[in-house]
């Protein structure tokens, strides 16, 4: 089986502007940090992943496929973005819409995501009175309750404070999946994965060791 | 706020949601048969109170849900008063809000997502559901927006008006739009 994500000379053009310009890379860590400047092509790459966005041209494989939703999560920064239900349970519960499981299946994967990520108690809380915190961990059980082989997280902590952002980077990291993908503008999150990839102006500036990258990176605002 | 729903194990919690839309549409009737005399508003009157005990919810959640409908309870209250004269008024406006109480016990005591399942297995489509489960949803992120709107107004000294209001939050809402679907699409939600 193949593993890993794969793009292959990858362009994405919105309107005439280029977002990602003939973009090659191979992706094999457990966990990849993307970080660059805004506008730099991060948030496409990360659409790319789970097929929100299509490659303009160019070749895209996650796992040896094409990206599907149900194959690849997604958590948005704006947690907002991704509630449908008004209770915490019935939210997580509607990723599984169109899986024809049992009401004891739905409830007991549902209890498993949300116990994942610490937040089984709140599961009659009304989504819309959750902490931004609370609100993305909800997100993060909403994607994995689908159980995706990757997770794709684009600025999962940027609404929140530092004990917040350390919370969901632990849970983030603990996730039972194959590899898991973090866009950030936080730094220290972006050390805490086995690889980094920097994206400037729609081209991999550089990647790999996350140490040296960040520093390269950081230099490159001196 | 939306989600009315309030967690619980009691008798009503329990009762499905077809079986509890059914009884208020019943409910609905009899009130409008029984409750136009003095011992009739008592009866109707007593009974919602007697569900809402049933329900678990205290005595507090009839006068929070009154208090919510305060200027429906004026608008209704006192034409009656005018053209149906005070105590054929009071029987009046005690079997509309009697009516409009027991429907809120409906909502206290259901899951939207019992309600969205019934629409489902009623109409046979998903994508109606879904937009009912939408349009719920929705209410609170709207209300969130016009107190951000009216917020940012008055941080930067600007007094409410009604037609900037709307309009405003008209815009923003539609901005919001976007980005909700593309929400919606990384949850695998296809219509």
């Amino acid at each position: 089986m193949s593993f890993g994500i794969k793009l292959e000379a990858v362009t994405v053009e919105f309107d005439g502007h280029i977002a990602l310009s003939g973009i090659n890379l191979e992706l094999t860590a457990k966990s990849v940090a993307i970080i660059g400047a805004n506008g730099s092509g991060k948030s496409t790459f990360a659409r790319l992943l789970n097929g929100l966005v299509k490659p303009t041209s160019g070749k895209l494989s996650v796992l040896g496929k094409s990206p599907t939703v149900s194959e690849v999560g997604f958590v948005f920064s704006n947690p907002d973005l991704q509630i449908v239900m008004p209770t915490v349970f019935e939210d997580v519960a509607f990723s599984l819409t169109g899986k024809k499981l049992s009401k004891d299946e739905v409830r007991s994967r549902v209890e498993a995501a949300l116990g994942a990520v610490g937040i089984l108690e709140l599961q009659e809380s009304n989504c819309h009175t959750l902490s931004s915190g609370q609100k993305q961990l909800l997100a993060i059980a909403s994607a994995m309750v689908r159980e995706p082989k990757v997770l794709v997280a684009d600025e999962p902590t940027t609404l929140l404070d530092l004990p917040n952002t350390k919370h969901i980077s632990n849970i983030l990291h603990e996730l039972p999946v194959q590899q898991l993908v973090l866009v950030t503008h936080d730094l220290d999150l972006a050390a805490t994965c086995h690889e980094v990839v920097w994206f400037d102006r729609g081209v991999i500036r550089k990647s790999g060791n996350p140490k040296s990258t960040i520093a390269e990176y950081r230099k490159s605002f001196d | 706020m939306i989600s009315l729903y309030r967690p619980g194990s009691s008798i009503i919690h329990s009762i499905p949601a077809g079986w509890k839309l059914l009884g208020l549409a019943l409910s609905l009737a009899l009130i409008g048969f029984f409750g136009k005399d003095l011992v009739g508003s008592i009866v109707v009157a007593a009974g919602v109170l007697a569900l809402f005990l049933l329900a678990g919810l205290r005595p507090i959640e009839i006068l929070m849900q009154l208090w919510q409908m305060k200027f429906l309870l004026l608008i209704v209250l006192v034409p009656q008063l005018i053209f149906a004269g005070l105590e054929k008024g009071i029987y009046n406006t005690v079997a509309v809000f009697s009516g409009i109480l027991l429907a809120a016990l409906v909502s206290l005591t259901t899951k939207t997502s019992d309600i969205v399942e019934l629409i489902k297995r009623i109409t046979k489509s998903q994508s109606f559901a879904l937009l009912i489960a939408l349009s719920i949803n929705s209410i609170a992120l709207v209300i969130g927006f016009s107190k951000s709107i009216t917020e940012a107004g008055l941080a930067r000294g600007v007094k409410p008006n009604p037609v900037r209001q709307i309009v405003t939050l008209f815009v923003v809402s539609l901005r919001y739009a976007d980005d909700y679907a593309e929400g919606l699409a990384a949850r695998g939600v296809v219509v």
